[in-house]
């Protein structure tokens, strides 16, 4: 499997990068750390004319904290997210949902902005296309028909990106900056839950960085994530949860994100099921019911539909309760 | 049993290729660059049931830059397989002419002067498919409606197979207890690091030089004179580094057959690899198998009977298929004695991806299924597993009737080590448990339907004037470290040190003929070999140093550590290289060289000798996901006499992430016969985070039959694991797996039935 043929760019600013690709006028994609995007080139997937690579921008790489936010450049890799002791101490989700993503190796090289606008997969999609033309084209491949859910009108391929659902936990936005100039939008609005174009960006829209609210004390978060193996593996469900307890472990705000349920990740509103009452004491049942409603869980992935939708209320528990842990700790220092 | 001291035999020794491997210098196929090389690339079917009207290459053959397409009306057409001595057991062409049988068979090959455009070609050849009906299960491929794959072949029974000994049914009569249960074992891909790979260089003097990533150069030597109708001796297969084979790389693959083909028409060397896709979708496999498993046994927990059924999955073709269904069921018999057994194999075809032989052959999958149905039965029974495993295990003398005569036999010491083992672990948390396995495995398989009229193994050595060594060998060192067990028995036999001993492997112009690495046969037989060509090397060096010591003949002379000596006097000798310099010259010159070789005569049906063991896995299993945590896997391994500590290290490490793997996390799962995960993210091998503590305790036995005593270490080390980690699960929750993997879902369901069950009582 070789690379198709393309044009390859380093511009210096963000300025020189749209204007390259407004004079190539070309099918351009970004190319950050690469690790989602070669293999999908690869794959005959996806078939730019051009790459432009964000690696020489200046201001895209960092992490600061600044006036209450923590602001992290989206050419940041993941080991300097993992590295960072603001970013584990203050918001342990995201540190957490960093270590969740493939392994070590991937780590130094994947970034930040790459994790979050990466494809939505499927197992009859991200294959070879010698493996898929020997299947009629599905629909995000082109085609007339889905061979996940063989009746369904659309797809359903998943977003499989760990750090996406830590962020909408801890509220972030992204900063980001097209053609028409720059922009800030809340980090689940760039989302459009749709699997054939998961993405709400216009095109050749850069991230340029990612802004998050520093929670005080009485709130932490937290990342729990299914997988296979603890290594190299997408997540199956994950899930990543910001608690806020008041001094009597009385659960005062939840805010729930789930990744690997459906083309988008998903943020549960669970504030009539969970604040009020003692984490000690909290009633995780209602979960059962309430999650499967919310996700687009199909048969396209590692393990069955059927086993990740059982899945759902047991990892959601898991990161909410992290996150308490967290959260009480804090209230008792 | 106590042995001579050895001055290398059984220490660490590392791998004499070591440093080339870890430093990029060792030159595998896939590194071989010649000049004028093409390269190759196949088109593989689409379908998994076709008949092939027309294949139309002319604009591939347009494209700029092709040299050459190919297809089955450019070869023989010979049916070819690697049971040469079975005519009808030789049913594959490698470049099909009628019709494809699984998806991914190839139907064409291109070579053109860089692979990308070797790549494009492939979509501008024409293939005009008639699509038949396709069958993918071989208890669906084995009803009388079901489509035939080959011409001829009744109910698409491929092999079939009874072993039988003891009057089985009067034993079942003198059961207490019988129990009968359905297994459903998987398929596994052999992953090796290196995909297969050949470049090969027809020349115009009639002559073919192939580098190949093989097993068995010999083999693959045979194997293509035949399809490609040239001497034997015309075909020279080279294989200096082999990145792995695990039992799937000794038969005659595309890569070998198709750039041989393509280079034989243009007289320019063509280099043909597989991508991991391509190994993975047609490169064969482990064989998935049904068993039925009836076993009758004495309330005492005495064994009486035995009787099983096993239905293969053999895919479209034969490959090493026959051997394995036979394995399967003499080792699903392991380490017992049974007063009556017998089994019935059934190797069906179906349209997928053809199974074959790997590691373990066929013994995991008779193991998974034979030593939980034994703790089910003990449970059943209130018996204790370890008890009725050594009341009815092999012992040294034992004669498997018909089948096997046990000269060395570890068993109970290994059940032993266990057991205590286990009970030093004392009461574990809830969730967690320990299973064992026991089972036993070939010392080299004694089979020859390859039909070879040359010795199973051989060796030649020869001494420089200096003192180092030339060792000739045809083992084939594909990972497994063979070279460096045999440079130390080269120079424990020799009386020198490792780094005398340069060996030479994978050549079959310049090494002797041997069969290669499979059935767990080279530390046994190439052993042997190697042992008798340093003996008779050091028999003539010996000859002159009684006429240069002018010592009483009745004294006995020996090499050690680079010094001739008189064995009752060590003191009095001389340095084995004044030695060498002296015979040279009393020799006219003649180097000194010795021969050696190993052919078994009356070892059975089997092998020659046998390993035992007994392993155990601690694992926890979560209950609200059902995942899976190993914690430890221990072994207690009878191999005989240890060759090298570090080598034996490595493959029960080596062993354990194979087998743990196919225990819980890969899985092969096709739809209508196309294969859902061929890529390395999908496919789910053992990482690092997963791998558990692996020990062992070595078992101290004599194998008279084996070098210095050794046998079979590193094949059979694949065998218990999957059993245990079910054992461990059944004695951690109390529920049964019978289908492998065992994945978390599977646990899952069986732990919700079994609530339902205990609801309804
Ligand atoms: C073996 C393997 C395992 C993996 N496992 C996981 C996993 O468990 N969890 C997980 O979340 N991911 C996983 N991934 C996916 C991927 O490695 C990560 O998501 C990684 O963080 C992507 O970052 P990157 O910089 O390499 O992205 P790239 O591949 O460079 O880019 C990905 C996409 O984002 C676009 N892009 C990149 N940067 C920007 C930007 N600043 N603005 C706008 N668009 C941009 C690119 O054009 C491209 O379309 C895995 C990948 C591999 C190869
Ligand atoms: S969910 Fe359906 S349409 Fe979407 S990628 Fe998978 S098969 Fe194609």
């Amino acid at each position: 499997m070789r690379l198709p043929e393309f044009s390859f760019h380093e511009p210096l600013t963000l300025d020189q990068a749209f204007a390259t690709i407004k004079k190539n006028n070309g099918n351009a994609r970004f190319l950050a750390g690469g690790t989602d995007l070669v293999p999908l080139m690869k794959f005959g997937l996806e078939t730019p004319s051009m790459i432009v690579s964000l690696k020489k921008i200046e201001g895209l790489k960092g992490i600061a904290e600044d006036n209450g936010y923590a602001m992290i450049g989206a050419l940041t890799t993941l080991r300097e997210i993992i590295s960072s002791t603001v970013i584990s101490g203050k918001l342990p989700a995201l540190s957490e949902a960093a270590m969740a993503v493939a392994a070590p190796p991937v780590w130094n090289v994947a970034t930040l902005g790459g994790n979050i606008r990466q494809q939505t997969r499927c197992v009859y999609y991200n294959q070879s296309r010698a493996w898929r033309l020997e299947k009629e084209p599905c629909f995000k491949a082109g085609g007339n028909v889905c061979h996940a859910v063989p009746r369904g009108k659309k797809c359903f391929s998943v977003y499989c990106g760990d750090i996406a659902p830590a962020l909408i936990a801890l509220d972030a936005a992204a900063t980001i900056s097209g053609m028409a100039g720059p922009a800030e939008v809340r980090l689940i609005d760039l989302f459009s839950n749709d699997g054939l174009s998961p993405f709400t960006l216009e095109k050749n829209t850069i991230i340029t960085g990612i802004k998050i609210p520093v929670p005080g004390a009485a709130s932490r978060s937290g990342y729990a994530k299914l997988r296979v193996r603890s290594a190299i593996d997408y997540p199956l469900v994950s899930a990543a949860a910001s608690v806020a307890l008041d001094k009597d472990s009385i659960i005062t705000g939840v805010k729930l994100a789930l990744s690997a349920v459906g083309p988008a990740p998903v943020a549960i509103d669970l504030n009539g099921v969970l604040v009020g009452v003692r984490i000690d004491t909290a009633d995780f049942t209602a979960l059962k019911d309430v999650l499967p409603k919310k996700t687009q869980i199909a048969d396209n992935l590692a393990l069955p539909g059927s086993y990740r939708r059982k899945m759902l209320s047991v990892i959601a528990k898991k990161a909410i309760m992290k996150a308490a842990e967290r959260a009480a700790e804090k209230e008792t220092i | 049993m106590s042995h001579a001291k050895y001055n290398v035999i059984n220490t660490h020794v590392h791998n004499i290729d070591g440093v080339a491997k870890v430093t990029g210098r060792a030159t595998y196929t896939f590194d071989v660059k010649l000049p004028g090389m093409l390269y190759g690339k196949i088109l593989r079917s689409p379908h998994a049931h076709a008949k092939i009207k027309n294949i139309d290459t002319s604009a591939a053959m347009a494209l700029p830059g092709v040299k050459i397409v190919v297809t089955g009306k450019d070869t023989l057409g010979v049916k070819q397989g690697i049971w040469r001595r079975y005519e009808e057991l030789c049913d594959e062409q490698v470049l099909p002419l009628e019709k494809v049988r699984y998806i991914g068979e190839p139907v064409a090959a291109v070579a053109a002067i860089t692979e990308e455009i070797a790549e494009a070609a492939l979509d501008l050849i024409e293939v005009d498919y008639e699509v038949l009906p396709a069958v993918y299960e071989p208890l669906e491929a084995i009803k009388k409606e079901a489509p035939t794959i080959h011409e001829g072949v009744e109910r698409n029974v491929n092999v079939t197979r009874h072993i039988e000994w003891g009057d089985v049914d009067e034993a079942f009569e003198e059961a207490d207890y019988i129990r009968e249960d359905w297994f459903k074992c998987s398929g596994q891909a052999h992953m090796c690091m290196e995909t297969r790979a050949a470049v090969s260089s027809f020349t115009p003097d009639g002559k073919l030089t192939c580098w190949a990533s093989t097993q068995s150069a010999y083999y693959t030597q045979g194997l293509l004179a035949g399809v490609l109708g040239l001497r034997e001796g015309d075909v020279r297969v080279l294989a200096p580094y082999v990145g792995g084979g695990f039992g799937g790389k000794f038969e005659l693959d595309a890569a070998m057959f198709t750039s041989a083909v393509m280079s034989m028409k243009l007289f320019k060397p063509v280099k043909v690899c597989f991508t991991r896709e391509e190994d993975f979708i047609a490169s064969k496999r482990r064989t998935p198998m049904f068993y039925y498993v009836r076993t009758g046994i004495k309330k005492d927990g005495t064994f009486c009977a035995r009787e099983s059924r096993m239905f293969s999955n053999g895919g479209a073709y034969t490959g090493m298929g026959a051997t394995a269904l036979y394995l399967s069921g003499f080792f699903h018999s392991f380490p017992y004695k049974w007063r009556g057994y017998r089994y019935d194999g059934y190797r069906v075809y179906t349209n997928t991806l053809p199974s074959t032989s790997m590691r373990g052959f066929g013994a995991p999958q008779a193991m998974f299924c034979s030593e939980q149905q034994i703790d089910w039965i003990c449970a059943d029974l209130g018996l204790d597993p370890f008890e009725v495993r050594r009341k009815n295990g092999h012992t040294e003398g034992y004669e498997v009737p018909g089948q096997a005569f046990i000269q060395s036999c570890g068993l109970e010491q290994c059940i032993n080590e266990i057991e205590k083992w286990v009970k030093s672990k004392g009461k574990l948390p809830a969730n967690r448990g320990i299973g064992i396995s026991s089972c036993g495995f070939m010392s080299g398989g004694i089979f020859n339907w390859f039909d070879s009229p040359y010795s199973f193994s051989s060796a030649v050595v020869t001494i420089n004037v200096d003192g180092t060594v030339e060792l000739h060998v045809g083992c084939q060192d594909i990972g497994q470290g063979s070279n460096t067990t045999m440079a130390i028995i080269a120079a424990e036999t020799l009386g020198v040190k490792v780094e005398d001993i340069r060996v030479h492997s994978g050549d079959t112009a310049h090494c002797p003929a041997d069969l290669g690495a499979w059935g767990s046969r080279q530390t046994l037989m190439a052993g042997n070999a190697v042992k008798m060509a340093c003996e008779d090397a050091k028999k003539q060096l010996l000859e002159f140093a009684y006429a240069e010591m002018g010592i009483n003949i009745v004294y006995d002379l020996d090499i050690k550590d680079r010094w001739a000596h008189i064995v009752a006097r060590p003191e009095r000798g001389l340095p084995y290289v004044d030695l060498v310099k002296k015979a040279l010259r009393a020799k006219d010159g003649q180097r000194i060289m010795g021969r050696g070789y190993y052919t078994p005569h009356r070892k059975g049906m089997i092998s020659p000798a046998y390993s035992y063991m007994m392993q155990a896995v601690d694992a926890e299993i979560d209950p609200e996901t059902g995942k899976i945590k190993i914690h430890e896997v221990m072994t207690a391994h009878d191999c005989g006499q240890p060759i090298n500590q570090l080598g034996l290290i490595g493959q029960l490490e080596g062993a354990a992430s194979m087998a743990l793997g196919y225990a819980y996390l890969e899985d092969m799962p096709m739809e209508d016969g196309k294969l859902m995960n061929p890529n390395l993210v999908d496919y789910k091998v053992i990482k690092a985070p997963e791998m558990p503590e692996a020990g062992i305790i070595e078992i101290d036995t004599f194998e008279p039959e084996g070098p210095y005593g050794a046998k079979e270490a590193g094949e059979g080390l694949t065998n218990p694991t999957a059993a245990a980690l079910g054992n461990a699960i059944y004695n951690a929750m109390g529920i049964q797996m019978k289908e492998l993997p065992i994945t978390p879902e599977r646990v899952l369901k069986a732990l919700r039935e079994k609530k339902e069950q205990e609801a309804q009582k």
